[in-house]
């Protein structure tokens, strides 16, 4: 599993670098090969809407988006996200 | 006598190429993040691109208040100066500038006597530049353009033995004049940054062609042949290619190997690979030549946790959070290694300090009330056991760790309960004969 965790990190910051995502105010970390995602998904392609409420349901669309894209990479066994602005409760993602 | 220039012009401005979604985006990040000093040195060189001179030095001057030695800003606020037709002010800015780069300061020096339409001037500065700066396209591209001034035919000919360099680009992209002027952004070095940017955002965009091309004008303004690799092998990346993701860096390394870009790069395109050695190596040559980036701390935790070493992965991920404390990831993989040590008071406290972060998982909850057990807060592991199966009411070992706890802790109707869950949920692991046999001594069903 520690091998899986070394080689998912690697997968998983770059699943972020294609989705556009700023590294720069994410972490993201695998242990046990649960993928963690923390911080804010904030895109450098998308422009941020100055209406925070327009933001954050554009945040919804691309954590949804970047959940079944890492859900897809082979050996992760679980996703957690720990987000500033929007949050899964049941199957469907919300602004906080 | 001062040639006539085309900076502020339409033409100028199609010129650079930028398209309008990414204008859009540059702009944002400028309003956006008003003290960083590069995005405001970018946002200066949108505002040049746009043809508006005085918005421009705002924003250089404002990138050089942010930060005084920022030395790109220097030029490019002084480059700007001598296009706005102050040329005394313009050559002081250059001397009041640092050096941004090898040869920067003297090819900008050419480049005002140029904008000034003193050819002797330029050419001297440019045959004080190293032998290997003599021959980039950029330089010969100047050259010619100096030569203009005093031989048109001379120049010509320069051009045409120059233009190879040049020749994946449409010529109006790449000429030192266009018809009788001279298109003053082709001179301007410091648009590299703002080709890059634009390069990186349109591969974003997964517009391929424009992003080559975004960078091939990074090339031919002042972005070096290692920088032009990285950011071919960062589009490769972006497209998914791997492979030539990997030649492209490594190439990169080659040419520049003090830089750290490439082996940052290489250093998770060959973790990703898993590839145990390679990744080794280039991370080995990404923290030498940056030992302050934490995040290849973290990879190579996990590079050390994937060879077995948990020592030298410990130390990994306390180097990562002694760089930035409230790494909560870095900060988990102390946890867990802690734990995997058997080192139970430290592990306790670097959960407890994950979990403050707001992170959770049934798996941190469920390590974080096994470590309490070992200390004996059995209260504490409840607690904590509860709050793992609050997340994952029917995972087998969450139920079966807190029916010990319960037991442990004597409250046997508790244990009952959680191992009867598991026993139902359980799908024949090794614990499902120890929970039976203990069940087998327990009081029936209350209910």
């Amino acid at each position: 599993m520690a091998f899986e965790d070394f080689r998912l990190n690697a997968q998983v910051r770059a699943a972020l670098v294609r989705q556009g995502i700023d590294l720069g105010r994410v972490e993201h970390g695998v242990t046990n090969s649960v993928i963690y995602i923390k911080g804010s998904l904030r895109s450098h392609v998308t422009q941020e809407s100055s209406d925070l409420s327009q933001a954050k349901l554009d945040e919804v669309d691309r954590a949804a988006k970047i959940e079944r894209i890492l859900r897809s990479i082979p050996g992760v066994r679980d996703v957690i996200f720990q987000l500033d602005r929007v949050v899964k409760l049941g199957w469907r993602w919300k602004p906080r | 006598m001062a040639v006539e220039t085309e900076m502020n012009s339409k033409h100028a401005f199609s010129e650079l190429r930028l398209s309008p979604d990414i204008v859009r985006m540059l702009s944002a990040e400028a309003r956006e993040h008003p003290r960083w000093a590069d995005v405001q040195n970018r946002a200066g060189l949108l505002a040049l691109a746009r043809g508006e001179l005085e918005g421009a030095l705002d924003r250089f001057e404002a990138a050089l208040a942010i930060n005084p030695r920022y030395a790109w800003a220097g030029i490019n606020r002084a480059l700007t100066l001598a296009v706005s037709g102050r040329g005394a002010e313009a050559a002081d800015a250059l001397d009041g500038s640092a050096e941004p780069g090898r040869g920067v300061r003297t090819y900008t020096t050419a480049v005002l006597a140029l904008f000034a339409g003193d050819a002797a001037a330029g050419e001297a500065a440019l045959d004080d530049l190293p032998p290997d700066l003599a021959t980039r396209p950029d330089v010969r591209r100047l050259l010619a353009a100096l030569i203009r001034l005093r031989a048109p035919s001379e120049a010509d000919a320069l051009w045409q033995r120059t233009r190879h360099h040049f020749a994946s680009l449409p010529a109006e992209w790449s000429a030192p004049w266009t018809g009788k002027r001279l298109s003053t952004p082709t001179f301007m070095p410091g648009l590299h940054q703002l080709y890059l940017e634009g390069s990186s955002l349109e591969g974003r965009l997964s517009r391929w062609e424009a992003a080559e091309s975004m960078a091939s004008l990074a090339r031919l303004h002042w972005a070096d042949e290692a920088i032009y690799l990285n950011q071919r092998g960062f589009l490769a990346t972006l497209a998914g290619r791997e492979d030539k993701a990997r030649k492209l860096h490594a190439e990169a390394a080659r040419i520049a190997p003090d830089e750290p870009r490439a082996h940052i790069a290489l250093a998770y395109l060959w973790s990703a690979e898993g590839d145990l050695e390679q990744a080794y190596r280039s991370l080995v040559n990404a923290l030498a030549r940056a030992p302050r980036y934490a995040d290849l701390l973290y990879q190579m935790g996990l590079l050390h946790l994937a060879r077995g070493s948990a020592k030298e992965a410990l130390a990994s991920f306390r180097g990562a959070l002694e760089i930035n404390p409230d790494y909560t990831m870095a900060r988990l993989q102390e946890a867990e290694a802690l734990f995997g040590q058997q080192r139970w008071n430290e592990a306790r406290a670097s959960y407890e300090n994950v979990l403050a972060s707001g992170l959770e998982s049934w798996e941190i909850r469920l390590h974080y009330a096994l470590t309490l057990v070992r200390l004996g807060d059995l209260d504490a592991a409840a607690e904590a056991g509860e709050e793992a199966r609050r997340l994952a009411p029917r995972e087998p070992r969450v139920l079966y760790h807190l029916g010990r706890i319960y037991r442990l802790r004597g409250d046997q109707e508790q244990a009952w309960t959680a191992w009867t869950t598991f026993l139902e949920l359980d799908g024949g692991s090794e614990r499902r004969t120890e929970v039976e046999r203990a069940l087998s001594n327990e009081p029936e069903d209350p209910s």
